[in-house]
């Protein structure tokens, strides 16, 4: 028994110092890396790999050029990577292999992708998906230019302060005047208005695409282009396009390290990745279940969520403050902000949400329990449960002499019914021989 | 057939059992006896017609129930005979209307479900436990009998035994009624008109008598009436104005007034009792005649006392003065209550009574059902033949002998035959009269004809030549008479077989070689949704289809037979007749997971979804009259056309995509021919469905179930989803620039 405490500790122990060397995606570490020598060299990028390497991904590269070479991101229905990381890549053998509809697939099914377009070479399937999402990098001819930076070297770049766009995935907020480096050959994008896209970093206000025809139409212009951007699924698998190759080169790599650390941490389900663990409604006052006590209307009800997020070694409670429940018949009845309890009684590694008590609306039907948070870099949570909420039963209304208002028609109606019976017996014990005299009497009148 | 022979001999041993009331007292209790088993044996006969010639349905077919609304009955009844009656009560459905849910329990006329739960408790306290579904099924053929019965104590007040027999033996078998009481078709009505016979005849019972016990048993009838059926009302006014036509006559009398007291008071403050009908009575112009003459009567009565007690001139200037007070008061009343919305404005189908087009114009949801619709000449013979022309002959005989009853069946007749010329349904409430007053007439040329006295009496009196004409005139008339009973016979039975006993779920045709084949589309698709979807599933299907979805594949549905939500009904309209887009946001919104059509083209079934979808139009138009417009969907000949060339709005209607989605592929060259519309559809006309899936097509193509798309995973419109998965592999991205909303 001790010494399997002793273990225990000694595992938790060695889990906890090598997630403070690095952290690991919450969904897998199995990463395939699509490259083709013909466009450039795989060394140039050796410190990338390495920060994958330290990240605990285990890596397959595989190299195009070489025309026998397969892609298979499936065996049968079974994904056989978590992520993919796409360098541009020539040639039309690798369209059929790699096309849209199979990187599509491998999207829904739950994979991440890395997608890097340069103005050089013109990946087409690696076009047409992004295209799908919404993204639509500048095309092979032109590149992004701006000529109000310094040009002796023709590289591009960007602070952080006035092109970042999205702070929940940027996450080192002291480096706002760091600057970040493209390189002298970058596709920029225009982006469409899919909630789900995020956008990472625009470009700056002089910049704009152009291409060597002086006819052609600039693809954009000023800060409608974007050099990052990020897109997240409904079934919350991550997409990053980078305009830039050059951006993880050696050569750029220490100025870019942070944002391409952070980068890689919420493509590959590092952060920012939250979950439901537990969802809860009941009666306020019996604490009864509606399995127990089906609800009615205008009942005391309180609605509790628990959240976690991982922190990239284990999930620990999650806390915002923006947090909404939804009461809904097609229509919300009910909008209100829950506010966090601490952490919930029943798993510690999630933060416990709760609305309070509140009244069910007067009215009865199917209603929708609906927490639907969705924010811009953090996983979608949309959790509803439909339950019915009856009227009122036959016996459930205040009886007639609880209302004062009653009063009234209950002392008539026992008035009628008294003065009824006294009149009966009155009738029936007056002599019949009165009423016959008068009768005569009055008909000769 | 040979019942009607039996029937024809009786009023001959009746009418030769009076001729010797003189002989011994011997001799009379022989006779008694005689005629008292004839009649039960008669009885028996009847009964036996009565139920059998109603298990058509059960021997062609199966047991089933029939039809639409007895498969909510049918629902309603199963949950009564699982819980408790209390539950039954304050039964709320949250699965139908989703999501607004049903009161059902306080919505629904619990007297059909209560009285089969009853039997069914019944019969298993004396140890015979039957499934609810058989006592549902053979429901009405049993109340046919009691119905006969009743009809025939009706008869007997208006007339004599005689004719009782032969109204007895009319109902059990006449077309009009069996139309609605074949056994399976487990409606109110099938318990209704037994309760309307039972009502009059308790009433006009109490009024010869001016008897408190008849009258209250009329008013407990009564009471059963309105907890069974909505047509409760024409009892509510035909009485009251029966009365009414009574004091007109000066025929007033104070068992008159004994009666229709006991039977208003009563038989008011028991409707209240059932929750569906609540303040209705005091509040809807439904009930106010009743109200009226129950004050008309006690005035009447107050002026009948004071009459005895001035002198007459007085008289005539207390009633004038407060005849004409009276009137200006309740105009003024009436109209100051309804100005105040303290009792209901007149009700939709209360004016679709007097004008057949009110509702045509004004409430498509009332005229869209098939029942609401005028009645067509030749239904009237089909529904009761030869009786349709001894009906103004027997209204005739009654005014010959205008007692207080007949002036009931003349006023009963008059009301039911204009309101049946309106509404189709309510000729169910006309042919009883029918029978009963062709049973009079008939009885009473019976009488006099079927007499074949004077052969034995002429050897004293008359010449013989005479004797012999008079005979042989007798023997022609009732002969001819028999032989139109015979063809009566001949007629229901014929009728019934061939019109009234199909389920209507399953639907009979033939095969090539005249052998019958039965189309069983319907529950082959409601099968397949309870068994291949998830138990919480809605479905959206015009409301038609309401009840069985709810009964047969027991999912929830949005909108059903109980037509109480216009608005809601239009949603569904809306979502036909729009295009793929907007009705898929629509349905979404309302969490719909399957839409079921019915089409027949393939079949040739005329009663499909592509005929109905005129009325979703004008019902979706009514609520919203900028998005669904009726003319868009007519050509420019004011045509409505299903081929190529149907307009543009109908082509893009979800109700089009999904009705031929796929058909014309079942012809050679993509010819698809509706078989009801008698147009060519081509592949070119239909296009594709981008937001739905076919699920399921049942095997002669009757119904079709799509499932509705899930949201695009990676946020895309469906038809663009679909348009890329249309696209080719090797496909070049574009170097144009898209044409986007770009960020704000």
């Amino acid at each position: 028994m001790l010494g399997l405490r002793y273990i225990q500790c000694f595992l938790l122990l060695l889990c906890s110092i090598i997630v403070n060397v690095h952290a690991k995606s919450a969904i897998g570490s199995r990463t395939l890396i699509v490259f083709d020598d013909r466009v450039d060299d795989l060394s140039n990028y050796s410190n990338f790999f390495n920060l994958l390497k330290d990240h605990e991904f285990d890596i397959t590269t595989l190299e195009l050029s070489d025309k026998s070479t397969k892609i298979n991101l499936f065996e049968k229905d079974t994904r056989l990577y978590d992520n993919l990381i796409l360098f541009p890549v020539k040639g039309k053998l690798y369209s059929k292999q790699l096309a849209a509809k199979k990187l599509i697939h491998f999207n829904e099914d739950g994979g991440n992708i890395l997608a890097l377009t340069i103005p050089k070479v013109s990946s087409d399937p690696i076009h047409l998906y992004l295209n799908q999402l919404g993204i639509y990098p500048s095309p092979r001819t032109q590149s992004l230019k701006d000529l109000f930076q310094d040009s002796n070297n023709n590289n591009l770049q960007f602070t952080a302060k006035e092109s970042i766009e999205n702070k929940i995935i940027y996450s080192n907020e002291n480096a706002e005047d760091s600057i970040y480096n493209f390189g002298d050959s970058v596709s920029a994008a225009l982006l469409d208005n899919r909630e789900q896209i995020i956008p990472l970093l625009k470009a700056s206000r002089t910049s704009f695409t152009s291409g060597n025809k002086t006819r052609e139409i600039n693809w954009t212009d000023g800060t409608q282009g974007y050099l990052i951007a990020g897109f997240q699924n409904l079934v919350n698998a991550r997409s990053l396009w980078l305009g830039s190759v050059q951006f993880l080169s050696n050569e750029h790599f220490k100025q870019n390290l942070d944002l391409i650390n952070d980068l890689i941490q919420w493509n590959f389900q590092e952060k920012n990745i939250i979950k439901v663990t537990n969802v809860n409604h009941y009666h306020t006052e019996s604490n009864l279940s509606y399995d127990e006590l089906p609800y009615k209307v205008t009942d005391n009800i309180t609605y509790t969520i628990s959240l976690s997020q991982w922190d990239g070694s284990k999930w620990i409670p999650f806390i915002t403050d923006d947090l909404q429940f939804e009461l809904r018949q097609v229509d919300p009845y009910y909008r209100i902000t829950m506010k966090p309890q601490g952490v919930s009684p029943i798993d510690p590694q999630a933060e416990l949400y709760s609305t309070g008590d509140f009244k069910l609306p007067n009215r009865h039907g199917m209603f929708t329990f609906l927490t639907n948070y969705q924010r811009s870099g953090l996983s979608f949570i949309h959790q509803s449960d439909v339950k019915a909420i009856r009227h009122l039963a036959n016996d459930e209304y205040p009886r007639s002499f609880e209302i004062p208002n009653a009063w009234v028609y209950l002392a008539s109606i026992a008035t009628v019914i008294i003065s009824f019976i006294a009149f009966v017996l009155f009738f029936i014990a007056t002599p019949a021989s009165v009423s016959e005299g008068v009768t005569t009497a009055k008909k000769t009148n | 057939m040979s019942e009607i022979a039996e029937k024809i001999v009786v009023p001959d041993t009746a009418v030769t059992a009076n001729e010797n009331d003189t002989t011994t007292q011997k001799d009379g209790n022989c006779v008694s006896w005689i005629q008292s088993s004839l009649k039960t044996l008669i009885f028996i006969a009847i009964i036996i017609a009565s139920i059998s010639s109603r298990l058509f349905a059960v021997i062609r077919f199966e047991s089933i129930i029939h039809e639409f609304d007895p498969w909510f009955n049918y629902r309603a009844t199963q949950y009564l005979v699982n819980n408790s009656f209390k539950d039954f009560l304050n039964w709320f459905d949250e699965r139908t209307w989703y999501p607004l849910g049903r009161v059902t329990g306080g919505t629904l006329y619990p007297g059909l479900m209560t009285t089969s739960a009853f039997i069914w408790h019944a019969l298993r306290k004396i140890g015979l436990p039957v499934d609810i579904r058989n006592i549902c099924v053979l429901f009405a053929p049993a109340f046919s009998a009691i119905t006969a019965y009743v009809t025939y104590k009706l008869t007997c007040e208006l007339k004599d035994e005689k004719a009782g027999l032969l109204a007895a033996a009319f109902i059990g078998i006449v077309p009009g009624y069996i139309s609605r009481s074949v056994a399976g078709s487990y409606d109110n009505e099938a318990i209704a008109i037994t309760l309307l016979m039972a009502t009059f005849m308790f009433w006009i019972k109490g009024l010869k008598q001016g008897s408190i016990l008849n009258s209250s048993f009329a008013a407990l009838c009564y009471f059963y009436m309105v907890s069974a059926w909505g047509g409760y009302v024409f009892i509510t006014n035909l009485i009251p104005f029966h009365v009414f036509c009574l004091i007109l006559m000066g025929r007033y009398t104070s068992k008159i007034y004994v009666a229709y007291n006991t039977w208003f008071v009563i038989g008011t403050i028991a409707s209240m009792q059932i929750p569906f009908v609540g303040f209705l009575p005091i509040k809807s112009n439904d009930h106010m005649a009743a109200l009226g003459v129950f004050c008309l009567l006690q005035i009447v009565a107050l002026g009948d006392f004071i009459k005895a007690k001035i002198s007459e001139k007085k008289f005539k200037v207390i009633m004038w003065v407060s005849i004409i007070l009276i009137m200006i008061g309740g105009i003024a009343g009436l109209f100051l209550l309804t100005y105040l919305g303290l009792i209901a404005p007149w009700t939709g189908r209360f004016y679709s009574l007097w004008d057949t087009n009110y509702a045509r114009i004004h409430i498509p949801i009332i005229a869209s059902v098939s029942e609401h619709q005028p009645i067509t000449w030749p239904a009237f013979f089909l529904d009761t033949h030869f009786l349709i022309w001894l009906f103004p002959a027997a209204v005739f005989l009654m005014f010959m002998d205008l007692k207080n009853e007949h002036v009931f069946i003349i006023v009963y007749s008059v009301l039911c035959s204009y309101f049946a010329g309106v509404m189709v349904r309510l000729m169910l409430t006309l042919t009883p009269v029918i029978c009963i007053a062709g049973a009079v007439a008939l009885s009473k040329l019976f009488d006099i004809y079927l007499d074949f006295s004077p052969i034995f009496s002429t050897k004293k009196t008359g010449t013989t030549k005479s004797s012999v004409m008079t005979v042989l005139t007798r023997a022609l008339v009732s002969a001819s008479f028999i032989y139109y009973l015979y063809l009566f016979v001949h007629h229901c039975t014929w009728v019934t077989q061939s019109a009234y006993s199909s389920p209507s779920v399953v639907l009979p045709s033939q095969n090539r070689d005249g052998s019958m084949a039965i189309i069983d589309d319907y529950r082959e698709a409601y099968y397949w949704l309870r068994m291949n979807t998830d138990y919480d599933a809605k479905i959206a299907s015009w409301w038609d289809y309401g009840y069985q979805i709810g009964g047969m594949a027991d999912r929830t549905t949005l909108v059903d037979n109980n037509t109480w939500n216009n608005t809601h009904i239009a949603i569904v309209g809306k979502a036909m007749a729009s295009p793929e887009e907007v009705s898929y946001e629509l349905l979404k919104e309302h969490d719909v997971d399957y839409v079921l059509v019915i089409f027949g083209g393939v079949l040739g079934f005329g009663g499909d979804d592509i005929n109905k979808f005129l009325w979703m139009i004008r019902i979706a138009e009514g609520i919203w009259p900028e998005e669904v417009k009726e003319r868009d969907f007519f050509v420019n000949q004011g045509e409505f056309r299903v081929d190529s060339q149907a307009s543009q709005t109908m082509k893009k209607s979800l109700m089009y995509k999904m009705s031929y989605h796929g058909f014309p592929d079942l012809f050679p060259n993509g010819q698809g021919q509706d078989r009801v519309r008698q147009q060519v559809v081509t592949a070119a006309d239909v296009e594709d469905l981008d937001y739905f899936d076919e699920v399921f097509s049942s095997e002669n193509w009757l119904v079709r179930i799509y499932k509705l798309k899930d949201l695009d995973i990676e946020g895309r419109d469906l038809s663009d989803f679909a348009e890329f998965e249309k696209s080719k592999n090797t496909k070049r991205s574009s170097n144009k620039r898209p044409e986007i909303d770009l960020r704000v």
